[in-house]
C-alpha cells in the first residue's frame, strides 16, 4: 500500500472533499490509472479530467509515470498566470 | 557552468519595480537589457459591469521552482547574465503590474528573444490562476484561449 496527498488547486479547489486530501493506494499506480480511481473518489473531476494536468513532487508527470508512497499529487487546471 | 543572478519572487501587494530595475542594471558585460511588464486591462462586460480586479493565487512552492527553471534556461541558452521573474498574488487592480519579467544580456537580440519565451511559457506552464471580479458581484476563473487566437484575454 502507498499513501500520497493528493492538492486541489485554483480552479480544481471545489472538485475535491478539501484543499488537502490523504488517499492510500492498493499498490504503486501509473497517473493513467490513479485518474480512475479519483474519479470514482471524486465525482466531480470527471468534467475537468480531460484538461487536468498532473504535478507528482511539483513536476508535470506523464500518463505514466508511476506514483509512489510519499508523493504529493497536483491536480493543475490549465493556469491563467501573467 | 553558466553564470547568471536571478530575482525570482511572488509577492502579496505591489510589485516593487525599482528594486528589480537596480537588480537588473549595472554589469558592464550585458549590454541588452529587456523588460516586460504585463497590466491587468480595464475591461468590461456588458452583463457584470466594469473589472474590479482580478485574484491571483498560486501553487507557491510549484511555481517558484518553475519560475527558477525558466532563469536557469535563459542563463543557459541565451547567456542571460541578470533574470528578473516576478509575479503578485492576491488582488491586483486594472493598471497595476501583474508580472514583470527583466532580462539582461551581453546583446539585445539574446535578450527580446529570451524575454520573450519566458513570459510565453510561464503562462502556458506555471502555476498560477486568476479570477475576474465584476463590478455586480460576478466572480469566474479566468479561462485561457490558445495563445495568439482571435479573444486571446489574457
Amino acid at each position: 500500500m502507498i499513501n500520497i496527498t493528493l492538492l486541489f488547486l485554483g480552479p480544481a479547489r471545489d472538485l475535491g472533499a478539501s484543499d488537502q486530501v490523504r488517499i492510500t493506494l492498493k499498490d504503486a499506480s501509473s497517473i493513467a490509472a490513479f485518474k480512475l480511481d479519483l474519479v470514482k473518489l471524486f465525482p466531480k473531476v470527471e468534467r475537468m479530467i480531460t484538461s487536468l494536468r498532473f504535478a507528482v513532487n511539483e513536476e508535470f508527470c506523464d500518463d505514466a509515470h508511476v506514483l509512489r508512497d510519499g508523493d504529493v499529487i497536483a491536480l493543475i487546471p490549465p493556469v491563467s498566470g501573467g | 557552468m553558466s553564470e547568471g543572478d536571478t530575482f525570482i519572487q511572488l509577492f502579496r501587494g505591489p510589485i516593487p519595480e525599482d528594486a528589480v530595475k537596480q537588480f537588473s542594471l549595472g554589469s558592464r558585460h550585458l549590454g541588452g537589457v529587456v523588460t516586460f511588464a504585463g497590466i491587468v486591462r480595464g475591461e468590461s462586460d456588458p452583463q457584470h459591469g466594469d473589472l474590479l480586479r482580478l485574484e491571483y493565487e498560486a501553487y507557491e512552492s510549484m511555481a517558484l521552482r518553475q519560475m527558477h527553471q525558466l532563469a536557469a534556461t535563459a542563463i543557459e541558452r541565451w547567456q542571460a547574465g541578470r533574470v528578473a521573474i516576478v509575479h503578485q498574488l492576491g488582488a491586483v487592480q486594472p493598471g497595476e503590474i501583474s508580472v514583470l519579467i527583466v532580462v539582461a544580456c551581453p546583446h539585445r537580440a539574446e535578450a527580446f528573444e529570451a524575454c520573450r519565451w519566458i513570459i510565453d511559457t510561464l503562462k502556458k506552464d506555471v502555476p498560477i490562476w486568476k479570477k475576474d471580479v465584476y463590478a455586480d458581484g460576478h466572480v469566474a476563473w479566468v479561462e485561457p484561449s490558445p495563445p495568439g487566437s482571435h479573444g486571446e484575454r489574457d
